[in-house]
């Protein structure tokens, strides 16, 4: 798989749908932005938006041919609006803290037929990724998030 | 599927785990006997090694220190509310600046994942009058902790914090929950970060003494991490840049002596876990006889508070230490999952090899056993759980069994260089 750098995005000063499973999030503040596009090893093509926040922290969308994000990563010192980044499924993870907050502490995890959350790292350095198992191109693996 | 974490297992086990156990008490009574060091077990006759691999020795440290003016006990228990797993408290004081008004406060777990002294407000009275932090403004200062958990909300103010014999004068700690105005409502910069984590009943704060001095470098230029937030009396907190000098801080550093860092030692723990456990956190890195590195590898960290794990031949390029976690988490698609953590049908004993940009490299044997083998007393394990993610192995709780691990501040000099490392 080639990376291609196709273009830099000027972000849109709202989006009229959420995130995972939508249009690409709002996250405000103009952000450097960089749009990548690939393909999987079946051929069905995808495109990856990195943008680096203001606050340092860098989160990925995973965009499909029909402009739907399948699939979101975050990675730096301070936590995104996951609430725009994961959409709908923000209450999912919040659910699932809530009731993980008696058995581990130190990470979320949702394992869900149609949604998969993975939030760890500490305090400084936070890593996450999140991701619809039901929409991703062919030949896609979840492997593939990076 | 997830939910149910307390053990649900009864006591009765079975005859073999039994014998394994009683071969293991005994291999450790022998290992003992001998100093608690020694060769490694040989690999095939004996469970799991729960002493400290032959890898990384033990330090010459006692492996609990005697009481002194440096060290705080630690105790291992149900917590606050009984639910509480794998969790190291220790308790602390908070007094009102300069003055002898005070309260002592339980159940305050130890963090070496995070940085400075956060307590739930119930357990902070109105009547010791704590002033709050303000921002250029002069509006009262509230912060948003990230954790990966979630997040805690709730006011800035300073306090002397005392722990055991050591005090770090007027410092800014986060009153977590305070819902005096014009604190009450939680702004959605904080809230859409994740679940309100301040809401856990099972501890009365988190006493973090990780690696650095304070929890939120950028905000000294800038408001764009959304972690401390102005709020004026009129209503309505923005997020704000906040001074150093300001911000929630590793009460650590701010100690008179003894404040370059920390060293925490705690039994080994057998296979089937325990009732309890008690340790100890001892404040500085040699600077008292009781905190001596002796032979100690120091790992240096990156400016992230990292360094590398590989296991199974796969490298980890943002693990660390983090006795906040209450298990060891890291990716293994070959051990089945129980309620988060990882359940083998028999107790694992693994290995991976830390590494550091110093040069640093060692191995270490580890334990996982199920989290449904354990009886319903255990608070104690040496267990698992997935990470689920392709660069983090967080070495939890139970990394510190039967060892000293030390936590050098960055910036701060001990005998081996200066911090940020840990050494073990």
């Amino acid at each position: 798989m080639k990376a291609v750098i196709a273009a830099v995005l000027a972000v849109a000063a709202a989006s009229s749908w959420a995130a995972l499973g939508g249009g690409v999030a709002n996250l405000g503040n103009h952000p450097a932005a960089s749009k990548s596009s690939r393909a999987a090893t079946s051929g069905a093509s995808y495109s990856i938006l990195e943008r680096e926040l203001d606050s340092g922290t860098k989160v990925r969308e995973y965009v499909d041919g029909n402009n739907v994000v399948f699939a979101v990563t975050w990675s730096g010192p301070y936590l995104p609006d996951l609430k725009e980044l994961l959409g709908a499924h923000f209450d999912t993870m919040v659910a699932q803290a809530k009731k993980a907050a008696k058995s581990e502490r130190g990470q979320v995890r949702v394992n869900e037929p149609e949604i998969v959350i993975n939030s760890g790292g500490h305090m400084g350095d936070f890593e996450g990724r999140a991701w619809l198992p039901g929409k991703l191109p062919a030949g896609f693996k979840p492997g593939d998030i990076q | 599927v997830k939910g149910a974490s307390v053990p649900t297992h009864p006591v009765l086990r079975e005859p073999a785990a039994l014998v394994a156990r009683l071969l293991l008490a005994l291999f450790v009574a022998v290992l003992a006997a001998c100093g608690g060091g020694g060769d490694a077990p040989p690999a095939a006759a004996t469970p799991p090694a729960t002493t400290p691999p032959v890898t990384t020795p033990p330090t010459d440290n006692p492996p609990v220190a005697t009481p002194a003016a440096n060290v705080a006990t630690i105790t291992v228990d149900r917590g606050a509310d009984g639910t509480a797993f794998n969790s190291p408290f220790v308790t602390v004081t908070v007094c009102a600046p300069g003055t002898a008004n005070c309260q002592t406060v339980d159940h305050v777990l130890v963090d070496t994942g995070s940085f400075g002294l956060r307590l739930m407000a119930p357990n902070v009275p109105a009547s010791l009058g704590l002033p709050s932090v303000t921002a250029a403004n002069e509006a009262p200062v509230a912060e948003c902790a990230h954790f990966a958990t979630g997040f805690m909300w709730g006011s800035v103010r300073r306090a002397d914090v005392k722990i055991s014999g050591e005090t770090a004068a007027n410092l800014p700690i986060h009153v977590v929950g305070d819902a005096t105005p014009p604190f009450a409502a939680i702004p959605t910069a904080c809230s859409n970060t994740g679940s309100n984590f301040g809401a856990e009943q099972s501890i009365k704060g988190i006493l973090g003494v990780g690696l650095f001095n304070q929890d939120c470098p950028a905000c000294r230029a800038s408001a764009a991490p959304a972690i401390y937030f102005a709020c004026p009396a009129s209503g309505g907190c923005t997020s704000t840049a906040l001074p150093l000098a300001s911000q929630v801080a590793n009460p650590v550093p701010a100690f008179a002596a003894n404040n370059n860092g920390v060293a925490i030692t705690m039994p080994p723990v057998l296979l089937g876990g325990a009732p309890g456990l008690t340790g100890s956190l001892v404040f500085g890195i040699g600077t008292q006889p009781n905190n001596q590195l002796g032979v100690a590898t120091v790992y240096a960290t990156n400016g992230r508070g990292n360094f590398t794990t590989n296991y199974k031949g796969v490298n980890y390029t943002a693990s660390f230490i983090d006795s906040g976690s209450n298990g060891i988490f890291f990716t293994d698609s070959s051990i089945p999952q129980c309620s988060g953590f990882y359940c083998p049908p028999s107790p694992l004993t693994l290995a991976a090899v830390n590494s550091s940009s110093n040069g640093a490299s060692g191995s270490v044997t580890f334990v996982a056993e199920s989290i449904q083998a354990l009886a319903r007393s255990v608070v104690v394990a040496n267990v698992g759980g997935d990470a689920g993610l392709s660069n983090v192995f967080d070495w939890g709780f139970p990394f510190f069994f039967g060892r000293t691990v030390f936590v050098a501040i960055e910036g701060a000099s001990t005998p081996k260089g200066n911090g940020p490392y840990w050494a073990y």
